[in-house]
C-alpha cells in the first residue's frame, strides 16, 4: 500500500509537467498549422516597384490612384493611367516585370492584379471621407505599401475568398490597421474619434 | 518517471488546451460565420469611372440619359437608364419602359447574336455568316426582280418617318415593290385630318399652356404622344389648393385618366367622336363660339352640298345625342358652357384605349369643336408644328407598276399593315414570295397577331431583323440580329400630339452584342448587294451617314448625336395658315371631295363603297359612323375594348421583366393569368362570377382570362389589359397572360383608310380552368 | 431623439400627380438591383422596394375613382405626440419612446436608425433571415428573399456596383437610396461645399415623369418637402399608430385621405369636408 501511494506521489509531478510540455507544443501548432491551412497564396500577374515609381511621380500615391471629380476613388489604376507614361513601344528599363508588363500593354488587356485590400461588396469605404475630410495618410491603412520594391504574393482565406490583409496579417489576427481591416477595426477608430457609426455610414 | 496511460492523457489534454490557446479554432469558427455569408453565386458588379450620355429611346419619346460605368476589367457597360432633364419633352422623367431598358439589352437569353437560318421542317436554327445572310436576302429580292415579281416582296417596319424607316421605303422602292407597311400610329390619321380641313398634316396640343382639356376617349395618361411630356402637362395642372387646369375625360371606363380627371363623362363605347359634335351643337346652339368660324368654308351650305352648321342643326339632337351617348345632358351642358368660357381651352383627341391610330371622323369632329372654340394657333390650344428640318434621303424613285396590296379600290395610298396582310392571303389580286420584318414585332403587336402570324407563316421566305429572339424572329426563315438603341445609331420623329416639333437621336453607347448591326446598316448593305438602281437609290456606307445627310440643316452631326436631340423652341402660335384649296379653314373638306371624285369618278358612289353611310352629303363633314363592333350581331353582344397601361407596354418595344413584375394581380393574377373586367351587373347577367375562368371570343379570335368585377367598367363591356402574353422574351416575360391582339377583330377606317382595332365584338363564357 | 442640426431626411408624394404608370417602382428596382423572378404574380414573394397600390372609392358606375399610393420605406420614427407637419422635429420627443417598429425588433441589429440621417438601414449581410420585422412592419415595407435571384444570362453586366446584391434568406427594403447620399457626400468631401438639396434625390423621385414625389430634409426650412408637410392636405399612412413616418402623402380628395387612416382631428376632418374633394 505505501509503495503505491508514494510511487503515484512521484508520478504526479512529471505528469504535470508533460501538460505543460503538451499545451506549449500544441499551441506552437496551432500557430503554425492556422495561416498554413486557413490561407492559400497566389502569386502577383507581375511585379510591380512602387518605390521606383513614386520616385518618378510628384504627387505621391495620388498621381495614381486618384479621386475623380465625383468624389469617387479610382483604386488601382487602369492601363490608361500607365500608357501616360509608358506609352510608346519601347519598354522603360529591362526587368523581367516591364517585359511582362509590355504585353499586357500591346494586348490591351487589364492586369489581373489581386487586391490586398479588397473589402467583402457589401462594404462601403470612402477614401474621400478618411483621405480628404478627416485627413488621414494613406500609410494608416495601407501601412509602407507605397516603398515596397516588389509584391509579395496575395493571401487569401480558403474558405472565404478574401485578401489575409483584411483577416489579419499577425499570427492572432487582433491588431488594427494596418496589420488588419475587419469591421471591429472601422468601427473602433470611428467610436474613439465619434463618428457616426450607423450601419449605412459603410454598408451598401 | 512511469509512462503510462495517464501521463500520456496529461500530455495529449495539455496538446489540446495548447492548440485552443492558438488562433487555430476561434479563427477557423469566425471564418466559418463569414463563409456561411459568402455565396459566391450572387453577382458583384465591378466600380470604376461613371460617365453620363444622352440619347432618346426611339420607342417612347424620352429623352434618356444613360450612366455608364467604365471598369478596369469588364470595361464600358451601362447600369442605368435616366431620364435628360434638358429634353424639352421629357424634361427629366421616365417611364418604366425606359428605366427597365437594359433588362432587354443584357439578356443573351433573348438577344439575337448571330444570323441564323431557321428549317421550317426540324425548326432547327442554324448559324451563318453575315456575307452568307446577306447573300441569301438579296439573291431572293434579285430573283424576284429578275421574274418580274419584286412587287411579290413585302416589307414592314416600326417607324416610317426614322432613317432606317426611309432606308426601308427607298429600298423596296428602288426594287419596284409597292408594298410597304408600318405601324399604323395615330400621327397619320391626325395628319389626314389636318389636311382635309386645314392643309396642316402636323398638328399638336399645346397641353402645357391649357387650363381646360377635354379629352375623347384617348388614354392622356396611358399612353398618349410622348407620355412624358403629357404627364409633364399634367403635373401642370394640378395644383394646392386649386387645380391649375381642368380635366374632362370622356370615355367609358374609370380608366387612371378617368381618376385623375377632374370630371369623368362615361360615355358609350365608341360614341367619343358624337360628343364631341354634341358640344358643337350645344356652343352654336348657346351662341358661344368665335364667330371667326363663320367665315369657315363649309360652314355654311356651300356648292350644293350642306354645311357644318346645318348638318348640325338638323342631324344632331341635344337630347337624343346626349341619350345616345350615354351621357347627361344636363352635365354635358355645363361642361361644354365651361369649356367655351375658359381662355385656354383644348379638346384632344388621339390613339384609343386599344391602341389603334383613332378614326378619321372622330378627329376631324374634335378639329371642328378646336376650331369652333377659336383657339386654333393659340397658347393652349391647337397649333401647328413646325415641320422637323430634315432633308430627304434621295431623289424621287419610279411608282411601282402593280397596285399596292393595301389600296383596296381607295383613291389613296393608305398604310395598312393588316389589309396588306389580309390580300397577300387571299392572293388577291397577288399572294406574296417574301416577307422582310423590320422591326415593330408584327406577329404579336398585330394589329391582328393571327392574321400576322398566318401571314408569315404562308409566305415562302421570311426575314427577321430584330434585335430580339421574339415571335416574329420565331416564325422567321432568317433571323438577322440589329442593335439595341443603346447600342446603335437611330433616330425618331415628333411624337403624337406634341406642340413643338422634335427630332431624337440615340447613337452607339456601349458595345453592341457579338454581330448585331444597326438595322440600317443591314438594309443598306443589301442594297450595296443588289446593285443596279437599288444601291444608287440608297448610297451610303452606313446608318450614320444616311443620318447626317438627313439631318444637315440641324448642324453639327457629331454636337446633334451629342445633344441626342432637336426641338423647336416654342409652339408656333399666331394665326393659322390654312393650306387648303379655299385658303380657309374647311369644315367640309375639299381636298376630300377632290380626292373621291378624281379621274371624273361620282365621289357619292365612291364614299358609299368604302363605307361612309350617308354618302356624299356628309362624307365631306366631320360627323360620326357607328362603330363596327355594334354590328357583330347576337353572337357577340358584347364589345371589348383594351385597357393600356405603361407598365405594359409602350409602343412596339415589349414589355421588360421589371414592367411584368409590377403589374398588380388585377391585371395580371397568380399564376400568370391575364385578368379581364367587367361590371358586376354585366357579370350577373351572364351568369359570371369573380374569379371565373372566361373565354372572350370574337369573330376573329379568343382568349382565355381570369374574370374581375370592376365597378368602374362600363357595362356591356370587357375589358382586357394591352401588351401582355409574349410566347417568348425569357422566362421573366413569357407566357405571362394573353395576347390581347389575338382577339381583336381589325376593320378598315371607310375614310382614313387606317386600320382600327378600338372596339370588338365579343362573347364571354365561363370555361374551365 | 431629434436635436438640432440633425437632419430628417423624407419625402412627401402627391397622390393626386401620381398616375401609377410605375416608372419609379421601376427606377428603384433598377437602381438598387432587386431581381425578377420567374413568378411574380406571387405577390407574397415579389420583393418591390418601391409598390404602388391601387386604391378606389368603391362607387358604382359612372362615379368610381382610383388613386395610387406608391409606398416606399416609411423610414418610421416613433414615438411623438406632435401635430403631423412637426412631427419629426420634435426636441422634446423622449428618447425610450422612440419605436421604429423593425428596429426595436430585430434580434441581430441588421437594421438600425441612423440618428444622423433619419434613415433606417438594411445590411442584408448581417441579416439572419428570422422575419421578425417584416412581421413588425405596419406598412409591408421589408421583404424576405425566399430565392436566389435568377439573374438571366448576361443582364449582371446591367448592376449597379454601388447597391450590393442580396443573396437569399434575408430580407431587404428601400433604403432612400442611401448610395446616393454616399456618393454625394463623396463629392462634396473632394469638391468641397456641402450635400444641397439636389445632391441628394432619390431614383425614384427623378424618375417620375408627373413630378408628384419630393424629397429632401424635412426638418430644413430652406427645402420643399418642409413646406409641403405644413400643408392642410399632407396625410400620413396610418398614423395613429405613433410610427411617425417620415413619407407623407398629399391629396385634396376627402376620400383618398380618410382611406389612408390618416386619424384627422374633428377640426381638420371638418375643415377637409369643407375643401372637399375635386370632384
Amino acid at each position: 500500500m505505501a509503495t503505491h501511494q508514494q510511487g503515484k506521489k512521484q508520478r504526479s509531478r512529471a505528469d504535470w509537467l508533460l501538460l505543460v510540455v503538451g499545451l506549449i507544443l500544441g499551441s506552437a501548432f496551432g500557430f503554425w498549422i492556422t495561416p498554413t491551412i486557413l490561407y492559400a497564396e497566389k502569386p502577383q500577374p507581375l511585379q510591380f516597384n512602387h518605390k521606383l515609381h513614386v520616385e518618378q511621380v510628384d504627387k505621391g500615391c495620388k498621381s495614381c490612384h486618384q479621386f475623380r471629380d465625383d468624389g469617387s476613388f479610382s483604386g488601382i489604376p487602369g492601363l490608361a493611367t500607365c500608357k501616360s507614361c509608358h506609352s510608346g513601344d519601347e519598354p522603360l528599363g529591362n526587368t523581367p516585370a516591364e517585359k511582362e508588363f509590355m504585353k499586357y500593354l500591346k494586348a490591351n488587356k487589364p492586369i489581373p492584379w489581386h487586391v490586398y485590400s479588397r473589402q467583402p461588396d457589401c462594404v462601403f469605404f470612402s477614401h474621400a471621407a478618411h483621405a480628404e475630410n478627416a485627413g488621414l495618410e494613406c500609410t494608416k491603412c495601407h501601412g509602407q505599401h507605397g516603398k515596397t520594391e516588389k509584391l509579395r504574393p496575395y493571401e487569401y482565406n480558403r474558405l472565404t475568398g478574401y485578401s489575409r490583409d483584411i483577416w489579419g496579417r499577425g499570427p492572432i489576427g487582433l491588431a488594427g490597421p494596418p496589420d488588419r481591416m475587419k469591421m471591429d477595426d472601422c468601427a473602433k477608430c470611428h467610436r474613439e474619434n465619434g463618428v457616426n457609426q450607423a450601419c449605412f455610414v459603410c454598408h451598401k | 518517471m512511469d509512462w503510462d496511460r495517464r501521463t500520456f492523457v496529461k500530455f495529449a489534454v495539455g496538446a489540446v488546451i495548447g492548440i485552443h490557446a492558438s488562433p487555430l479554432i476561434p479563427k477557423f469558427m469566425d471564418d466559418t460565420a463569414i463563409w456561411t455569408q459568402n455565396w459566391n453565386w450572387v453577382p458583384v458588379p465591378e466600380d470604376g469611372a461613371v460617365a453620363y450620355a444622352h440619347t432618346v429611346n426611339p420607342h417612347t419619346g424620352t429623352g434618356a440619359k444613360a450612366k455608364l460605368i467604365d471598369g478596369r476589367v469588364e470595361g464600358l457597360r451601362a447600369i442605368r437608364v435616366e431620364g435628360n432633364p434638358n429634353h424639352p419633352l421629357s424634361q427629366g422623367g421616365v417611364l418604366p419602359a425606359d428605366a427597365s431598358a437594359l433588362q432587354l439589352l443584357y439578356n443573351s437569353e433573348i438577344r439575337v447574336t448571330k444570323p441564323l437560318l431557321r428549317n421550317r421542317s426540324t425548326g432547327v436554327m442554324t448559324q451563318l455568316s453575315w456575307p452568307q445572310a446577306l447573300d441569301l436576302v438579296a439573291g431572293n429580292l434579285a430573283n424576284l426582280a429578275k421574274n418580274g415579281q419584286a412587287h411579290m416582296a413585302a416589307a414592314l417596319g416600326a417607324d416610317p418617318s426614322s432613317t432606317t424607316g426611309q432606308i426601308l421605303m427607298r429600298l423596296m422602292q428602288a426594287l419596284g415593290s409597292p408594298n410597304v407597311a408600318f405601324t399604323p400610329t395615330p400621327r397619320e390619321t391626325m395628319a389626314l385630318a389636318g389636311l382635309f380641313m386645314m392643309g396642316q398634316p402636323f398638328l399638336g396640343f399645346d397641353l402645357a399652356n391649357a387650363n381646360y382639356i377635354v379629352s375623347f376617349g384617348t388614354p392622356l395618361l396611358d399612353g398618349f404622344g410622348a407620355p412624358v411630356a403629357v404627364r409633364k402637362a399634367f403635373a401642370g395642372w394640378r395644383g394646392y389648393p386649386k387645380n391649375q387646369a381642368r380635366l374632362v375625360q370622356i370615355e367609358p371606363r374609370a380608366s387612371v385618366t378617368a381618376s385623375q380627371a377632374d370630371q369623368w363623362l362615361a360615355c358609350k363605347p365608341g360614341s367619343e367622336g358624337l360628343v364631341a359634335l354634341a358640344m358643337c351643337r350645344i356652343m352654336i346652339d348657346e351662341g358661344v363660339y368665335d364667330r371667326a368660324i363663320e367665315s369657315a368654308y363649309g360652314w355654311n351650305d356651300a356648292d350644293g352640298l350642306p354645311g357644318f352648321k346645318s348638318y348640325l342643326l338638323k342631324n344632331l339632337d341635344r337630347a337624343k345625342t346626349a341619350s345616345l351617348a350615354g351621357i347627361s345632358l344636363p352635365k354635358l351642358v355645363k361642361m361644354t358652357l365651361a369649356f367655351a368660357k375658359a381662355d385656354r381651352a383644348v379638346a384632344v383627341c388621339g390613339p384609343g384605349n386599344s391602341g389603334d391610330p383613332g378614326r378619321l371622323y372622330d378627329f376631324m369632329s374634335v378639329l371642328a369643336l378646336n376650331a369652333l372654340k377659336g383657339n386654333l394657333g393659340k397658347p393652349g390650344g391647337v397649333v401647328a408644328q413646325q415641320p422637323l428640318p430634315l432633308k430627304s434621303l434621295g431623289g424621287a424613285l419610279p411608282e411601282a407598276k402593280p397596285p399596292a396590296l393595301a389600296m383596296a379600290g381607295r383613291p389613296f395610298g393608305v398604310n395598312n399593315v393588316h389589309e396588306l396582310a389580309q390580300a397577300a392571303l387571299a392572293g388577291k389580286p397577288y399572294g406574296l414570295k417574301t416577307l422582310i420584318l423590320c422591326g415593330g414585332n408584327f406577329v404579336f403587336n398585330g394589329p391582328q397577331a393571327n392574321v400576322m402570324h398566318d401571314l408569315a407563316r404562308k409566305t415562302p421566305f421570311v426575314v427577321a431583323i430584330t434585335p430580339y429572339m421574339d415571335e416574329s424572329a420565331g416564325m422567321a426563315d432568317l433571323v438577322l440580329p440589329s442593335t439595341h438603341w443603346l447600342e446603335g445609331w437611330g433616330d425618331s420623329t415628333t411624337p403624337f400630339g406634341s406642340a413643338v416639333s422634335c427630332y431624337g437621336l440615340h447613337r452607339p453607347l456601349v458595345k453592341s452584342v457579338d454581330e448585331a448591326k444597326d438595322g440600317g446598316d443591314i438594309l443598306l448593305a443589301l442594297a450595296q448587294r443588289l446593285g443596279g438602281p437599288v444601291a444608287a437609290a440608297l448610297p451610303f456606307k452606313n446608318l450614320g451617314e444616311a443620318m447626317a445627310k438627313r439631318t444637315q440643316a440641324m448642324g453639327d452631326f457629331k454636337k446633334l448625336a451629342e445633344a441626342s436631340y432637336w426641338a423647336q423652341k416654342r409652339p408656333a402660335y399666331g394665326a393659322m395658315r390654312f393650306n387648303t384649296p379655299s385658303g380657309r379653314l374647311e369644315l367640309s373638306s375639299r381636298v376630300l371631295r377632290n380626292l373621291l371624285s378624281k379621274g371624273g369618278r361620282d365621289a357619292d358612289k365612291t364614299a358609299r363603297a368604302l363605307g361612309v353611310k350617308a354618302g356624299a352629303q356628309t362624307a365631306f363633314l366631320p360627323h360620326w359612323e357607328e362603330p363596327a363592333a355594334y354590328a357583330e350581331g347576337a353572337a357577340y353582344p358584347l364589345v371589348m375594348q383594351a385597357v393600356p397601361s405603361l407598365r405594359t407596354t409602350w409602343g412596339d418595344e415589349a414589355v421588360t421583366p421589371y414592367m411584368v413584375k409590377i403589374l398588380p394581380d388585377t391585371v395580371l393574377a397568380n399564376t400568370d393569368k391575364l385578368v379581364v373586367e367587367m361590371h358586376p351587373a354585366t357579370a350577373q347577367q351572364l351568369h359570371l362570377q369573380e374569379g371565373d375562368a372566361v373565354l372572350v371570343e370574337s369573330s376573329a379570335g379568343s382568349l382565355t382570362a381570369k374574370l374581375t368585377l370592376y365597378a368602374g367598367a362600363a357595362p356591356g363591356m370587357v375589358f382586357v389589359p394591352l401588351g401582355l402574353g409574349h410566347k417568348d422574351f425569357g422566362f421573366q416575360v413569357a407566357g405571362k397572360g394573353m395576347n390581347f391582339n389575338r382577339a381583336v377583330k381589325v376593320t378598315s377606317d371607310p375614310m382614313s383608310g387606317m386600320p382600327i382595332w378600338e372596339l370588338t365584338g365579343v362573347s364571354v363564357k365561363k370555361v374551365r380552368g | 431623439m431629434w436635436r438640432k442640426n440633425q437632419v430628417r431626411y423624407g419625402m412627401v408624394i402627391d397622390v393626386d400627380k401620381c398616375t401609377g404608370c410605375g416608372a419609379c417602382a421601376v427606377a428603384c428596382m433598377s437602381e438598387n438591383n432587386v431581381g425578377v423572378l420567374p413568378d411574380e404574380t406571387d405577390k407574397i414573394r415579389s420583393i418591390t422596394w418601391l409598390r404602388v397600390y391601387q386604391i378606389d372609392n368603391g362607387k358604382p358606375f359612372p362615379d368610381t375613382e382610383v388613386a395610387f399610393f406608391p409606398r416606399p420605406c416609411m423610414h418610421c420614427q416613433g414615438g411623438t405626440s406632435g401635430a403631423p407637419g412637426q412631427a419629426f422635429f420634435q426636441e422634446d420627443t423622449d428618447p425610450q419612446e422612440a419605436h421604429t417598429p423593425c428596429v426595436s425588433v430585430c434580434p441581430a441589429i441588421a437594421t438600425d436608425y441612423d440618428d444622423a440621417t433619419g434613415i433606417v438601414s438594411q445590411i442584408p449581410t448581417r441579416c439572419i433571415g428570422c422575419r421578425y420585422c417584416v412581421a413588425a412592419c405596419p406598412y409591408h415595407a421589408r421583404y424576405f428573399n425566399w430565392y436566389d435571384v435568377p439573374w438571366p444570362q448576361g443582364t449582371p453586366r446591367g448592376l449597379s456596383p454601388f447597391v450590393s446584391p442580396r443573396m437569399r434568406g434575408v430580407v431587404e427594403k428601400c433604403t432612400f437610396c442611401y448610395a446616393r447620399l454616399q456618393r454625394a457626400k463623396n463629392k462634396a468631401f473632394v469638391g468641397g461645399g456641402k450635400v444641397g438639396e439636389m445632391d441628394y434625390q432619390t431614383a425614384c423621385t427623378e424618375a417620375c415623369p408627373s413630378g408628384a414625389i419630393t424629397f429632401g430634409q424635412l426638418q430644413n426650412p430652406a427645402h420643399k418637402v418642409h413646406k409641403l408637410i405644413q400643408s392642410e392636405f399632407a396625410f400620413r399612412l396610418l398614423e395613429k399608430l405613433g410610427t411617425n413616418p417620415k413619407v407623407y402623402y398629399m391629396s385634396k380628395r376627402k376620400w383618398v385621405r380618410m382611406m389612408a387612416d390618416n386619424h384627422l382631428s374633428q377640426a381638420k376632418a371638418t375643415q377637409a369636408a369643407a375643401s372637399g374633394g375635386h370632384k
